[in-house]
């Protein structure tokens, strides 16, 4: 132990102990230290950028790591309790030692996001954002330019009728069907795909989908769809560009509708510095050696060029690239916020509680799940009757645990509703707010079967504010409630 | 000159030196002198380097300025008594229903030490765990005179209860002394000079470093009482605390502690339960003999005592020959150790003479008169 820490440690033993015995300090600074000494190894991590990502398997051997780490924290914080040894306390040392808690046990989860987020920045160090856009555009470009002999095909088209919503389902199994892919071939009139039949809400989706229509009547469309000219296609690369990827329609325009004369060498090498700058040989999805083994014109060119592979690279490089985006990042935020609160639960809970109460509560917890689970499945309930059991079950809880405030005797079963009402407190709020959106979809949805249409209100949107609501509800529950009670149930005297 | 530290001088000058290295630790923390107790302890520490070889006169020097700037604090040496906790009646049945405690009373006052004796299995632990707040009572009530409106947590943390299998501590002996001392209020420097202190006092500075499976389970027993006076308890209740150490030890403790019951530093009631009726007897206020759950006897009580006096002893004498010296002026009774006599007219002083006079050869006397054992 460095000098400092030391120093700090003896300090903390000897002025805050209610501090000192988390063990936060020790796991800031050798979780940090850890986290570090990850970074630089995963800097140092071999792999290729343009395969696919191996964080999977990095997680799962950090998560052993979490474990031990865990471990040795519990080990360590399990010998001191300034709580069970009857010592001063004040009414925020509950929050102030979950607080503790969550911190220590989020350093420990936070190893396991090293190596994805090293992982984003070598990609993003390797591959700029415009570079990127700029690149896919220039080699769909040039393979248009190269192969322009056998890419000028006829548009494919669907001839769509209008048709109310009682007289065909709302998208018709020939609507889907719609998506097969029909190659054209050079020289032969464009095929039909079919004729489909289509409510107006499907229409209206399908038809802005398109990239020309034809009005034959009222109740009758030809939509067209140009040939899939843009190889490589990653929707996601753009949005922070500038530069905007060409789309199908785009390169149609650009090099099929107004054809330019062009020197096909200086093309062919240029080309091939990019796709030797994308190219990863590895294996293929089964999905990917199914184009190849197919043998239309796109897919002659396709193998020809290789873009099977480099497009699978570029897609590889963008998913590493704009992991932290701001439209992935909640996920990530979730499951460590999660994952860290059910942690820090648990040791709370291990710290208010004795050893059998403890372990019983965790007992019940599964054995009340799977019989919820039973009934609710024999019932044949919707989703949002689980939200509301749960929902009963902690204003059950929370009503029982206040007896503790009227019995003369500790009782292990007060004990484990005061834990089962803390393991569920810190969730109620969004318990609450889910079963409102699952019942308010189940109403719409009920609408919607007697052919009203409702416009389904965005609820999700609000998610993230009760989740913060609730944690801010169960700081507030720690200070005025969870102390007082886990105060009065474990020092009452035993049977 | 204070009484205390007359007899402290007293000890120095007739070379019980143990003791007075021991009573000036005491004496030191009545002062509540932070620089006082450091020197007291770096005096301590002094003593045990020269306890193997002859004492230079530096020691003694060196104690008697200790002393003297003692002694000109000498208006805190004085402890009072007031009123700790009160027991009304209080009983217990467990829930097996197979055994029950019956109605108690007892009072506990600051500077008491209380003792319950007993066989095995009559319910001293019971009361003592009862008292400690860990059993729920079935009748009668607890006052604790000094808490105010008090929650079952201020009950716990003002008192403390030392099993006769004591838990196990994890890490390092002096981390869990700096924290059980931190988690009562006390910080800072204060917190390592009282760690320093009891250490010293208890003589564990040798084994501060070791943890709990390095030491043997007399020292964790002198561990865990460090640990508890660190606390200032109140109230403090020991089941067992001889079980484990060894008579010498036993000793040491039993008169430690009536003296840090009767500290003005943090005066504090002791209740401790034991099988060492006669260690017992001599430290304590009262002893309270407990017998198939009933108080059977407490010391003090006249009325049960004074019909007869009794006298244990050991002897190599045939039965026949002690008879013909008591001459029918008392009972002889063997329990195949020691023959009890108890005689109604006779004092124990009287049957000794007789004993004497008839040239009884005796290798153990003891007046029981007074005492637990004649009931047990």
């Amino acid at each position: 132990m460095p000098g400092f820490l030391k120093s700090a440690e003896q300090k903390l033993l000897l002025n805050k102990p209610g501090v000192w015995s988390t063990r936060t300090h020790l796991v800031l600074y050798y979780g940090l230290l850890f986290i570090i000494v990850l970074t630089a190894v995963c800097f140092l991590d071999p792999s290729d950028l343009r395969t696919g990502s191996i964080t999977p398997v990095w997680i799962g051997f950090v998560s052993v790591i979490c474990i031990i780490a865990l471990v040795v924290w519990l080990i360590y914080l399990l010998r001191f309790n300034l709580f069970k040894r009857y010592g001063v306390i004040d009414r925020f040392y509950t929050v102030k030692s979950f607080i503790l808690y969550f911190i220590s046990a989020g350093v420990i989860v936070l190893f396991t996001y090293v190596q994805p987020a090293v992982e984003s920045v070598r990609a993003n160090m390797a591959y700029g954002d415009e570079e990127i856009v700029n690149d896919i555009n220039a080699i769909n470009t040039k393979v248009c330019e190269l192969e322009y002999n056998s890419l000028k095909v006829p548009w494919q088209y669907d001839t769509v009728s209008l048709v109310q919503t009682d007289e065909a389902p709302a998208v018709s199994p020939a609507y889907e069907d719609a998506y097969e892919s029909v190659d054209a071939v050079p020289g032969r009139p464009a095929p039909a795909r079919h004729h489909i039949f289509l409510d107006s809400a499907a229409f209206h989706y399908r038809a802005v989908k398109a990239d020309s229509l034809i009005k034959l009547s009222d109740t009758s469309y030809i939509l067209y769809d140009v040939p899939a000219y843009a190889f490589i296609e990653a929707a996601t690369a753009d949005k922070r560009t500038k530069n905007k990827l060409l789309s199908s329609f785009e390169l149609y325009n650009k090099i099929f509708k107004y054809p330019q004369p062009t020197d096909k060498a200086v093309i062919r090498k240029e080309l091939g510095m990019l796709l030797h700058k994308y190219h990863y040989q590895e294996d293929l999805s089964s999905h990917a050696l199914e184009i190849y083994e197919s043998d239309g014109p796109f897919d002659i060119v396709s193998k020809k060029y290789h873009l099977v592979h480099v497009g699978t690279s570029v897609s590889n490089i963008i998913e590493k690239k704009y992991r932290w985006s701001k439209e992935n990042l909640p996920p990530f935020i979730r499951v460590f916020y999660y994952v860290t609160l059910v942690i820090t639960l648990l040791v709370l809970i291990f710290r208010h509680t004795t050893t059998r109460t403890f372990f019983l509560s965790l007992l019940t917890g599964v054995l009340l799940t799977i019989l919820t689970a039973l009934i609710l499945s024999f019932l044949h309930t919707a989703d949002s009757d689980l939200l509301l059991a749960l929902v009963n079950y902690t204003i059950l809880f929370f009503a029982a645990s206040l007896t503790a405030f009227y019995i003369g005797k500790r009782n292990v079963i007060t004990g484990i509703l005061i834990n089962l009402f803390v393991a569920l407190a810190p969730f109620f709020p969004l318990l609450i707010f889910l079963w409102y959106v699952a019942w308010k979809k189940e109403q719409v949805y009920k609408q919607q079967m007697v052919n009203v249409y409702v416009n389904y209100p965005d609820l999700e949107k609000f998610i993230p504010y009760v989740e913060a609501g609730s944690a801010l509800l169960f700081i507030i529950l720690l200070v005025v409630y969870i102390n007082k009670v886990y105060r009065r149930w474990y020092s009452l005297p035993q049977e | 000159m204070h009484r205390r530290i007359a007899e402290i001088q007293s000890y120095l000058q007739h070379n019980d030196l143990s003791l007075a290295v021991r009573r000036i630790l005491d004496a030191s923390l009545d002062t509540a002198n932070i620089s006082l107790l450091k020197e007291s302890i770096a005096f301590s520490q002094a003593y045990r380097q020269y306890e193997k070889t002859a004492m230079p006169a530096a020691f003694f020097e060196s104690a008697n300025n200790l002393l003297d700037k003692i002694n000109d604090v000498n208006e805190r040496l004085t402890s009072h008594t007031a009123p700790l906790v009160a027991a009304h009646e209080i009983s217990k049945t467990y829930r097996s229903g197979n055994f029950s405690l019956q109605p108690i009373s007892l009072q506990i006052n600051t500077g008491d030490v209380v003792g319950v004796v007993g066989e095995n299995g009559n319910g001293k632990t019971t009361l003592l765990r009862c008292i400690a707040g860990q059993l729920a009572l079935d009748t009668g009530e607890l006052q604790f005179s000094q808490l105010q409106k008090p929650d079952h947590y201020d009950i716990k943390h003002h008192l403390a209860f030392i099993p006769q299998r004591i838990p196990k501590w994890y890490g390092s002996l002096k981390d869990n002394l700096h924290f059980s001392a931190a988690i009562y209020g006390i910080k800072n420097e204060e917190n390592i000079v009282m760690v320093d202190f009891m250490l010293e006092r208890l003589d564990l500075t040798p084994y501060a470093h070791l943890n709990w499976s390095q030491i043997s389970s007399g020292y964790r027993t002198r561990f865990e009482i460090a640990r508890i006076l660190l606390q200032k308890p109140k109230l403090l209740i020991l089941d067992e605390p001889l079980a484990n150490l060894d008579i010498n030890a036993q000793q040491s403790i039993l008169t430690d502690l009536r003296f840090m019951a009767k500290s003005v530093h943090n005066p504090m009631g002791i209740l401790l339960s034991s099988q060492q009726l006669h260690e017992v007897e001599k430290i304590a206020d009262t002893v309270l003999l407990i017998k198939n759950g009933s108080c059977l006897f407490r010391t003090g009580e006249p009325e049960k005592t004074t019909q007869a006096f009794v006298v244990e002893l050991e002897t190599t004498a045939s039965r026949e020959t002690l008879l013909n010296v008591l001459n029918n002026q008392g009972e002889l009774n063997y329990n195949g150790g020691f023959y009890t006599i108890t005689a109604k007219e006779r004092s124990a002083q009287d049957l000794l003479s007789m004993l004497v006079n008839g040239k009884i050869p005796i290798t153990y006397f003891r007046d029981i008169t007074h005492s637990t054992k004649r009931f047990i």
